[in-house]
């Protein structure tokens, strides 16, 4: 564990050395004070266009931050070379994994309570309003969300070949899942028969990460969900979380390094 | 650093071009492929109008608070709407449905109308779809907002932006000027509801959709009978000019120009021009039943007067 | 005490993924023995198999055939890399840590107590002369001194037995006699260094032992000062012709 966390520390200190997230941060408050000096027929008190553009700014950053992080790992470490006086210390290719997948993780974390912050500070101040456990809630989901991609993004960078590759795909995936996941049991009603069969079975098969996509919900002010959802929410993407780690342990340790 | 930007903008381009597809592969579905041929063209010209309709959507979402059916779920509400617009170039579900909700302000037989019931919208129940939902689709209805309700006590303007987007995006689209015009009449705001039609009607001038939505302006918020009554006249002839000559001209407008100058002449007592205009009304009406039990009242109405 | 690292026939066959690109043989029937507390110099020109002899005794590569033993435990087994320190060649380190943290991240790998981490960290960047740079990044340090602090973290577990892929390649004279320095240091200390290079100068000066391998094949092996007296010339002429350049003319 200690080994693993040791890993993750280094990650972590990565994304705060690097300056990605800083300009992502800053991208994301210009584009939301830009958007909230736009004036509307003169009324001040409509707030969730600016909350929905903020929201969908803190969402794409998270996904940037998550994806570009994760994918980077491995193949940096190949690339530098670095794996190597590391995997000649005590430390077995899963702990490396494991510890890249923790601090991938808790590093976005640490980027989506930064963004989710500024949004509750933007929202309150053209609502007067601080719901906090919808905050807490739309947090843990999302966060719960990049964990699923952030796993994802980490057996992919083992199995392909360049992060540019793994990057798109994975945004392609993420986005294709969050726009169509939902539908495609009815587009594949709709389809003939190979094709809709395999449509379905590709429904019931992708992380519905939609499930975890908040924005709605804190951008209309609707109340919080049962808690109960939620757990039960946060048990299914860990279940995908594990498979798609699992797949990657499985992978990087069949992985010629050299 | 640089990379992160490519990367944003590369997800932008996702997007749209994944919003681009569905909307084509939705014409594909509801339309006959013809248009298909040309799809490039049709991508860079009409990505405008692709953009504002989407803006307009957003504004009904947000008319919803956020629980508005996808694309793959409105089939079923666009059949409906198929049928009374059927010509009608742009026939959106979620502009057909924007008629709606200003008309059911606009005048009572509406509430009636059976084919504008609210049942369109309503998501809940297990009747969405017939095949039955699965446990996905079930499971996810308690993170979405699913309850239909609409924006009200004048949380309305928040659809405001949306639609002045729209309107920035598209110049000719002409849902989004009377959409917000309606809304910020509504909301105490016919200065700003007229500000709006007026530079639509600069881009697309005469148009009887916006003169008719003036009137009502006139009528409704300043109580300028007269001034309402000669756009409504004005809208009436620009829609004889544009739409009369066509073979399946576009009913909607001159069922609510009709509509306005019906109110506006009752208003007034003119009790045979009302008569005039229902038995106009009547011929366009998808519902011509209820325009004839009206059309009753108001000859009772006169025989009572006599 | 006996050898602390040995191969019995070790072949490596590296074999491409695309079909019929033929295997390129690396490494035929190596036999070779390392002795305690002696530094063991391993020559060869590019190519030879160094770097791959190197990431069998690390596990990176599987044999084809034959095996190797690191303290008498097959290279099989995660365990024989407990005590050994291992630099690669041409590493570059996180770029975005600086020294001491790269070498805390590291000794938080071998699990040790963090008061015995900063006493072998400020131990280390003395040994390698980096005590000036510990704080900074080492995005910012110039190639010498990164290869010192590959050496640094090869050592933080005080390792018994030291693997060294061509440690002074790529430096200036005076880096190379920095780190031949530092190897002699560590010889006083009592450890096994085993190195590769294919320079021959530092072998001569720092060596107890040394083998020569060509195309994967062990050509020669012995000490120092025995070669010397058998040939009667230098390390480098011995060298040259066992690769095939004849002292008066190339081919
Ligand atoms: N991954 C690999 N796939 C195929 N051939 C390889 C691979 N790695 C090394 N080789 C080949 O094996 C031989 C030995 O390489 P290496 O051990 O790196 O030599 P060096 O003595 O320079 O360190 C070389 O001919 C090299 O081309
Ligand atoms: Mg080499």
């Amino acid at each position: 564990m200690n080994k693993i966390l040791a890993v993750a520390n280094v990650v972590i200190k990565e994304l705060y050395r690097r300056k990605d997230f800083y300009v992502l941060f800053i991208l994301t408050v210009l584009i939301t004070g830009l958007a909230g000096s736009l004036r509307f027929f003169d009324d001040e008190r409509i707030a969730r266009f600016l909350k929905e553009v903020c929201l969908s700014l803190i969402w794409l950053s998270a996904l940037v931050v998550a994806v570009t992080t994760t994918a980077r790992q491995i193949p940096a470490e190949r690339e530098s070379r670095t794996i190597f006086p590391l995997l000649a210390k005590p430390i077995s290719r899963t702990q490396v994994l494991l510890g890249k997948f923790a601090g991938c993780w808790l590093a976005s974390g640490i980027a989506l309570l930064v963004l989710y912050v500024f949004f509750a500070i933007v929202s309150a101040s053209k609502e007067h309003a601080f719901p906090a456990v919808n905050y807490v809630q739309a947090l843990w989901m999302h966060w719960q969300m990049l964990g699923i991609v952030i796993a994802m993004t980490l057996l992919g960078s083992i199995v392909l070949t360049t992060p540019a590759a793994n990057v798109t795909i994975m945004f392609v995936v993420t986005t294709g899942i969050l726009f169509v996941g939902p539908y495609l049991n009815k587009v594949a009603a709709k389809m003939t028969e190979p094709s809709g069969s395999i449509l379905s079975a590709l429904y019931f098969a992708i992380p519905h990460l939609e499930f975890f996509d908040f924005r709605n919900r804190i951008v209309h002010g609707w109340p919080p969900v049962d808690w109960k959802y939620v757990g039960a929410a946060t048990a299914y993407g860990w279940a995908y979380l594990a498979i798609f780690l699992l797949a990657a342990c499985v992978a990087f340790r069949r992985k010629a390094l050299n | 650093m640089r990379k992160q930007i490519l990367f944003a903008a590369f997800l932008f381009v996702a997007c749209f071009s994944l919003a681009v597809t569905m909307e084509l592969w939705r014409g594909g579905m509801t339309k006959d492929a013809a248009r298909s041929d040309s799809t490039l063209a049709m991508i860079f010209g009409e990505g405008r109008t692709l953009i504002a309709n989407s803006f307009i959507a957003k504004a009904d979402a947000y008319f919803h608070r956020g629980n508005y059916p996808s694309i793959f779920e409105s089939q079923r509400v666009e059949e409906n709407h198929m049928a009374e617009a059927a010509d009608d170039d742009d026939s959106h579900p979620e502009e057909a449905d924007h008629h709606d909700h200003s008309e059911h302000e606009h005048d009572a037989e509406h509430c009636t109308d059976p084919t504008h019931s609210h049942g369109d919208h309503d998501h809940e129940g297990g009747h969405s779809d017939a095949n039955g939902s699965d446990w996905i689709e079930r499971f996810g209805k308690h993170f979405r907002a699913n309850k239909h309700v609409h924006l009200e006590a004048g949380e309305e303007r928040e659809m405001l932006p949306w639609l002045r987007l729209s309107a920035e995006v598209d110049r000719s689209s002409i849902e989004s000027y009377t959409v917000a015009a309606y809304w910020l009449r509504r909301l105490g705001k016919p200065e700003e509801a007229e500000q709006f039609i007026r530079s639509g009607l600069r881009s697309n001038p005469q148009n009887p959709d916006l003169l008719n939505e003036l009137a009502w302006l006139q009528f409704e918020s300043r109580k300028d009978f007269v001034r309402a009554r000669n756009l409504w006249h004005a809208a009436l002839r620009r829609w004889v000019e544009s739409e009369g000559m066509k073979e399946k001209p576009d009913t909607t407008v001159v069922s609510k120009i009709l509509r306005g100058l019906i109110e506006l002449e009752m208003k007034e007592e003119r009790w045979d021009v009302v008569l005039k205009y229902l038995e106009q009304l009547k011929v366009f009406s998808p519902n011509p039943e209820s325009v004839q039990k009206r059309i009753d009242t108001v000859r009772e109405k006169m025989n009572e007067g006599r | 005490m006996g050898a602390i690292l040995r191969t019995e026939k070790l072949r490596v066959e590296y074999r491409s993924r695309e079909l019929r690109a033929e295997t390129k043989l690396a490494l035929k029937e190596l036999n070779l023995t390392v002795n305690a507390g002696e530094v063991f110099g391993f020559l060869g020109p590019n190519g030879a198999g160094k770097t791959t002899t190197m990431n069998v005794l690390l596990g990176y590569v599987n044999p084809t055939a034959g095996d190797a033993f690191l303290f008498d435990v097959s290279v099989k087994n995660p365990i024989a890399r407990q005590r050994i320190g291992y630099l690669p060649e041409l590493t570059y380190y996180y770029k975005f840590l600086t020294a001491e943290e790269l070498l805390r991240f590291y000794a938080r790998i071998f699990d040790l107590p963090r008061s015995e981490t900063e006493k072998r960290i400020d131990q280390l960047l003395k040994l390698v002369e980096l005590e000036h740079a510990r704080k900074r990044p080492i995005r910012t340090y110039s190639k010498g001194m990164q290869q010192r602090a590959g050496i640094a973290q090869a050592l933080i577990n005080n390792p018994d037995l030291l693997l060294l892929d061509e440690p002074t390649s790529g430096l200036d004279p005076l880096g190379r006699m920095k780190v031949r320095e530092i190897i002699q240091r560590l010889k006083d200390e009592g450890k096994t260094v085993f190195f590769s290079s294919h320079e021959l100068g530092e072998v001569e000066t720092v060596c107890d032992r040394v083998a020569i391998l060509h195309n994967g094949e062990l050509k020669m092996e012995g000490r120092v000062s025995d070669l010397l007296a058998q040939y009667q010339t230098s390390l480098e002429q011995i060298f040259l012709k066992i690769v095939g350049y004849s002292a008066q003319a190339p081919a």
